[in-house]
């Protein structure tokens, strides 16, 4: 009994240690520390918000750690990927330069006059700089990303250049797009007539008076465009109108007369942002779109066009959007989802290399681990590279599928470079660590069955890869971290990767020892 | 005994000569026939060219003249296989040699290739370790011989319709681990 009495006394006194203990860590909890001198009152809302919410304020706290955020310039807007949301610019810890925005979605609550409010509640924050947006986000949707630091830019403050590509490339333009860059979520209509689809994208920011954190419902925004579909003398029972996946997406019938359509869409954006303006909302548009017949072809006629505030666009360039089918073959269906939309010929492509990366081990096991992403396949001839992958949409960009060329392995190689990024944890701060390490892998691969690769973006790989063995273990630590090095000032070297960060505690080869374990 | 010290010393030298490395960065060692110029890749690893290559840039040229985009493929494939170099390497170096490098762990001969738009090799360079047992003894002349035997047998070949290139830089190499 005397036994007993002491273990519950030992017992009870740890539980009380280790109660004081949280309360100690409760106690320890950062606190939003926004300077005395911030008068910009979405900042101060947002603080307010922090204060309330300690996960909210971790997630801020995480991903604005080692940058500066900038308070006078947060904004609070709908965007049509975010939605209500605070837009937070931030610099680099050492510079004054803008460096990029974290989009942070807050919660809201409708109210009958097709706004919403601000419900008090955080999501997740979305880390939004120039490779974030020149490389992760859809062409069609980076006007919307980029018009934001063109108008920081306007207000005298220093820009990131990189940011503004697309503002200043974009605004007010038509640009050509192949058929594989249309979004896919577009409804067809039944019509014998040409139908247009608009996908638009949009950024909206409250003007008004209201000081309550106010943005727009997707709903006024179709009512702008009803309205002013009718102004335009269209009848609405022959248009769609419908938000569709965080695109508004309208389809109306029209002549196949591109320089009409061209026409129309700059008319169209000009009245919707007009009517959003008397409520209080000025708007930013980002359209694209296509012509087409519903007698089984496309007219296939498409463009891109953008707006800064109540535009349209219209097209330029032509390309079929027709013949292209569902997944095909066992291993395209079992590694990609049934919204990945491509031609007979792609997907042959995809199949054969599919194959080739399935006969190789860690190719196999690649295969194996990527079957139950869902992960998505888009042609898009548009992007810089050769192939991109998008983590947060699980989207597979191949800029080219070469489907015309039977015996070059190219695709193959860009198809496992993609691949290889989705099984891989993204991190911001450490995207050229990741990249690094699939180019080792790419680099081997290619080595063991012959595919030749240029020397471009590989050269130091001639050192490095001595360095491992066949499971990606590192044999020699001291050179392996020297040709590390050499590698990352290469990789740097090229447009594309002069803007990725570098982690020293993330030189490692994890994912592909991992998928390469023993593997002979 | 001041003869025998003699003798020592000239010993000693020898051998100390025997194991200087001939190829350090910076320097052209000259052949008979023959200049290579050595640049340092990394601390431990040292690139040999021949004086005479020119195309020292990265750049690839399609054959209407237009510059090829970084990170295009190239539509060709190897001319030999791995078992080609090595028996190329194998051919150029005496048995001892052979043996030295032979399954050795952390060492390889890397071959940066320069080639025309019929595949052929234009220009060639090696990268190799500056401690290799064989190559950074390798006088200018042999490597020489080695350089005209790869130019002679390492090639690409085009695939039917490829777009061709010229002034194609791609590499190959030799790892001795895998060394039979």
């Amino acid at each position: 009994m005397k036994n007993h009495l002491r273990q519950l006394i030992i017992l009870f006194l740890t539980g009380f240690a280790l109660l004081g203990q949280s309360c100690v860590e409760e106690e320890r909890l950062p606190r939003p520390a926004f300077p005395a001198d911030v008068t910009n009152r979405y900042a101060l809302l947002l603080q307010e918000h922090l204060q309330a919410d300690g996960v909210a304020y971790d997630r801020y706290a995480e991903i604005l750690a080692g940058r500066t955020p900038i308070y006078e310039e947060v904004r609070f807007t709908t965007h049509s990927i975010h939605g209500l949301c605070y837009i937070i610019p931030y610099c680099s810890s050492s510079g004054s330069t803008i460096e990029g925005v974290v989009y942070f979605p807050a919660g809201a609550t409708c109210t009958e006059d097709g706004t919403v409010t601000f419900d008090s509640s955080l999501g997740t924050p979305v880390d939004m700089d120039a490779q974030a947006i020149n490389r992760d986000v859809p062409f069609t949707e980076r006007y919307t990303y980029s018009m934001p630091f063109k108008h920081l830019q306007d207000k005298g403050l220093d820009v990131d250049p990189d940011l503004l590509l697309y503002a200043d490339l974009l605004d007010n333009q038509i640009l050509p797009l192949s058929p594989e860059d249309f979004p896919d979520v577009f409804i067809h209509t039944k019509t014998a007539l040409f139908t247009m689809e608009i996908c638009m994208h949009y950024e909206s920011e409250y003007v008004g008076g209201n000081i309550n954190p106010t943005g727009m419902h997707p709903d006024l925004l179709k009512k702008g465009i009803e309205h002013s579909l009718k102004s335009m003398g269209f009848n609405l029972w022959e248009c769609t109108i419908q938000h569709y996946f965080l695109t508004m997406v309208i389809t109306v019938p029209f002549s196949e007369d591109r320089e009409k359509a061209d026409n129309f869409i700059f008319c169209l954006m000009r009245n919707v942002g007009r009517y959003l303006n008397l409520k209080n909302f000025n708007l930013y548009t980002h359209c694209t779109y296509k012509l087409w017949q519903n007698t089984g072809s496309s007219a296939g006629n498409g463009g891109s066009s953008t707006d800064g505030g109540g535009g349209g666009g219209g097209p330029t360039e032509s390309g079929s959007g027709s013949g292209k089918i569902a997944p095909q073959g066992d291993l395209s269906k079992a590694v990609f989802n049934a919204d990945s939309k491509l031609t007979k010929q792609q997907w042959q492509k995809v199949e054969e290399a599919l194959k080739n990366i399935n006969n190789d081990c860690l190719g196999g096991r690649l295969i194996g681990e990527v079957k139950s992403k869902g992960i998505k396949i888009v042609h898009s001839s548009s992007i810089e590279s050769n192939g991109s992958y998008s983590h947060e949409k699980k989207c597979l960009e191949i800029k080219d599928f070469e489907e015309s060329k039977s015996t070059n392995r190219n695709f193959e190689r860009v198809l496992f470079h993609e691949l290889l990024h989705s099984t891989q944890t993204k991190s911001i701060n450490s995207l050229l660590n990741l990249e690094i390490e699939v180019r080792i892998a790419i680099y081997m691969y290619c080595q063991k069955y012959g595919i030749l690769l240029g020397e471009d973006c590989y050269k130091s790989m001639g050192t490095l890869k001595y360095t491992i063995d066949e499971g990606f273990n590192i044999i020699d630590v001291e050179i392996f971290n020297e040709s590390y090095i050499n590698y990352i000032k290469e990789l740097q070297g090229f447009g594309n990767y002069k803007n990725y960060k570098e982690s020293s505690s993330a030189r490692n080869l994890e994912t592909i020892q991992r998928l390469a374990k023993d593997c002979k | 005994m001041k003869t025998l010290l003699s003798l020592i010393f000239f010993i000693l030298s020898v051998i100390n000569l025997n194991a200087q490395n001939i190829y350090m960065p910076g320097k052209t060692v000259q052949g008979k026939e023959v200049a290579y110029r050595c640049k340092s890749m990394t601390k431990f690893f040292i690139k040999v060219s021949n004086a005479d290559n020119i195309d020292t840039t990265r750049i690839t040229y399609y054959t209407d003249g237009s510059i090829v985009p970084d990170e295009e493929g190239i539509d060709a494939v190897y001319g030999q296989t791995q078992t080609d170099l090595q028996r190329m390497l194998r051919e150029s170096l005496t048995t001892d040699e052979w043996e030295m490098i032979k399954g050795k762990i952390g060492y390889g001969l890397t071959i940066s290739i320069v080639a025309d738009s019929s595949g052929n090799t234009q220009e060639l360079s090696f990268t190799f370790r500056i401690d290799d047992p064989v190559f950074s003894r390798f006088s200018p002349d042999r490597l020489f011989q080695l350089e005209k035997k790869f130019k002679q047998e390492i090639k690409i070949v085009w695939n039917k319709d490829a777009k061709r290139m010229r002034n194609v830089k791609y590499t190959q190499s030799i790892d001795y681990r895998k060394l039979e």
